[in-house]
């Protein structure tokens, strides 16, 4: 597949997994927990240049946009649960340009999770199996085999052109039943946040103040969120005089910024409308879940729990929730035989897909 | 248009910051398009004019009386007073015998006292009105460029106003403070992130060192709870306040900032 496009997929980084341009499966971390950071960062590029102009005589133009085409594999289901919120965010009043060239032009190979990841709680946000969002959803069969279903036309045509993939047979009824069984019985959860949103419209000032006093305002939540996607816009001016005329050189880009610093709650003239990181978290809080199912009609946390293993001060958005709704969360501990190790067989069904 | 008339200043301090203007090397061409610099004693060989300056560059702490004197001159003879790196910012790391014990520092350094006339080290805008900073040590060359640039064409230059975590964690680096999986191992016990102005491209956390907070204080510090959570991982309060006041222990206003957090 890698010969047709570039192909990032999860590979290891130290104890964790990260999204990288892999050029043989043989790179592939097949049996991964759950990349360190979501894959939001190809598609809400960390910094990205909008517009360039000539310092001198003006003449904006748009900047080129990256639109080549990605295959990502390895698209866990809480990742894709959280693009239907992004397609929304970058469309909702206006197009965003940017976004949507490298969402049309990234294939999203999901691969679905048979057990719970660490600080996962993707049962109770209800995110471990999304119906759209993806073009293929993969699943791990026992037998070294993949199931593989398509989500989009673009997956259908690329699971048509693949050589190395054959029909569901009667053989595999049980297989897939089994799976799909356990999966649902891993994952799911019967304890739900129904209600949030009415319950973020209370007062609940002691737990902002609480973690107010431990939060280092350093935005790694936000930065591995899957469901964050403020950005700051700035100029950047030519950097030498040669090049102050020069219609490329001076630019507007856009960078990723978080809802905990300071500049973020500052207007002009100097006013901050959040002062302090309580108020700053109880934002960050409410937008997750008050302002975002409100607008979008989704929940804006897929319950990936990757700020939990982010935070440096131990801030558990699983506690914070159990606090807010009195429903307890049960924290899923890993056990070391639950980790099945792939052998390199299994990654022939990856390599014989063509496009 | 005229060129504007800039004047480079040197005080106490190891000149590596006008170093890193020399480092620039064709750019410095491109820059002396724009500005006529005036006096800079490290680059001229004959010192010309030190006054009636549009711009003038202060490199360097102030650590004795005769500097004192030399800044409130370059004052009155410019317009702009802008400082360049730490040491002008904030003291320096020769601030920190600001909270040793100046007997022994003295001491350590020189067989004979009797000529040492030294004051605390302050920051440049401790004695007099500085218009802009630019953080680092050294200072960043390109973010030199680029801040010049954008005065000298009368724009306000990129101020990022968050800390240098906002920078780092934009690239793929593994933060030095965060919880590895089997805690209570850290992979360090203090990083200087998350209360450092962002500007650097988070240069040491990408190049496998936790933050040194070169660049000062961000807008925005939270100083508490850093000590707080380095404490829980061993740290000495003391250690960690003189990790953080390394290069910035000639500012009084940083000083304020630690003596508000406790």
């Amino acid at each position: 597949m890698a010969t047709y496009h570039p192909l990032i997929a999860p590979v290891p980084n130290g104890e964790d997994f990260v999204f990288a341009e892999v050029k043989s499966s043989k790179e592939i971390a097949f049996s991964f927990d759950k990349t360190k950071k979501s894959l939001k960062e190809f598609l809400l590029k960390p910094e990205e240049v909008l517009m360039t102009a000539s310092f001198t005589e003006g003449k904006a133009k748009p900047a080129p946009i990256d639109d080549t085409m990605k295959i990502l594999f390895g698209a866990r289901p809480c990742d894709i649960t959280a693009l239907e919120l992004f397609d929304q965010v970058f469309s909702i009043d206006y197009d965003d340009p940017y976004y949507l060239s490298h969402r049309k032009n990234t294939i999203i190979l999901g691969l679905n999770c048979l057990n719970l990841c660490k600080n996962g709680f993707c049962g109770i946000t209800e995110s471990f199996a999304p119906k759209k969002g993806y073009d293929i959803m993969f699943t791990e069969l026992p037998g070294e085999k993949f199931l593989v279903e398509s989500g989009s036309l673009t997956g259908e045509k690329l699971i048509h052109k693949s050589m190395n993939v054959e029909g569901v047979k009667e053989e595999d009824r049980i297989p897939i039943i089994q799976t799909f069984k356990s999966m649902n019985d891993n994952l799911s959860n019967e304890k739900s946040l129904a209600g949030i949103s009415s319950i973020m419209a209370l007062d609940h000032q002691a737990l902002w103040d609480e973690y107010g006093e431990k939060c280092l305002a350093c935005n790694l939540c936000t930065s591995v969120c899957p469901t964050c996607w403020c950005f700051t816009v700035h100029e950047r001016i030519a950097v030498s005089a040669d090049d102050l005329s020069d219609v490329t050189k001076t630019e507007k880009y856009r960078h990723w910024t978080s809802c905990l610093f300071k500049d973020y709650h500052t207007v002009s003239g100097g006013h901050v409308f959040n002062p302090t990181t309580a108020s700053r978290l109880e934002f960050y809080y409410k937008h997750k879940f008050k302002g975002i199912p409100e607008k979008f009609g989704v929940l804006g946390c897929v319950g990936c729990g990757r700020c939990v293993s982010a935070c440096p001060v131990g801030i558990d958005i699983r506690e914070s929730l159990e606090r807010l709704t009195n429903v307890e969360i049960d924290i899923y501990e890993p056990s070391e035989s639950s980790e099945s190790s792939e052998s390199s067989e299994s990654s022939d069904v990856i390599t014989e897909l063509r496009l | 248009m005229t060129k504007p008339k800039v004047g480079i200043f040197g005080l106490t301090g190891c000149a590596g910051c006008q170093l890193e203007i020399l480092n620039l090397e064709e750019q410095v061409l491109n820059l002396l398009a724009l500005i006529d610099v005036s006096y800079w004693r490290m680059a001229q060989e004959l010192p010309a004019d030190p006054t009636n300056l549009d711009i003038a560059f202060i490199e360097g702490s102030i650590t004795n009386e005769e500097e004192i004197h030399e800044v409130k001159e370059i004052r009155e003879n410019a317009n702009l007073v802008i400082t360049i790196g730490s040491c002008a910012g904030s003291g320096g790391v020769q601030g920190m015998r600001n909270i040793m014990d100046n007997d022994k520092v003295k001491a350590a350094a020189y067989k004979d006292l009797s000529g040492v006339r030294s004051v605390p080290v302050k920051g440049v805008d401790e004695v007099i009105k500085v218009d802009y900073k630019i953080r680092g040590c050294p200072i960043n060359r390109d973010d030199f460029v680029s801040i010049v640039t954008s005065l000298l064409l009368g724009r306000q230059p990129h101020v990022w106003n968050s800390p240098v975590c906002n920078e780092c964690s934009m690239q793929n680096n593994d933060c030095f403070f965060e919880r590895t999986t089997e805690t209570p191992i850290y992979r360090s016990n203090i990083c200087l992130g998350p209360i450092t102005e962002a500007g650097c491209g988070a240069r040491c956390p990408s190049n496998g060192m936790p933050c040194d907070g070169c660049r000062g204080l961000t807008s925005d510090p939270h100083i508490s709870q850093l000590v707080t959570e380095a404490r829980k991982r061993g740290e000495t309060t003391e250690k960690i306040l003189m990790l953080a006041k390394r290069y910035s222990a000639g500012s009084s206003a940083v000083k304020k900032s630690f003596e508000e957090m406790r």
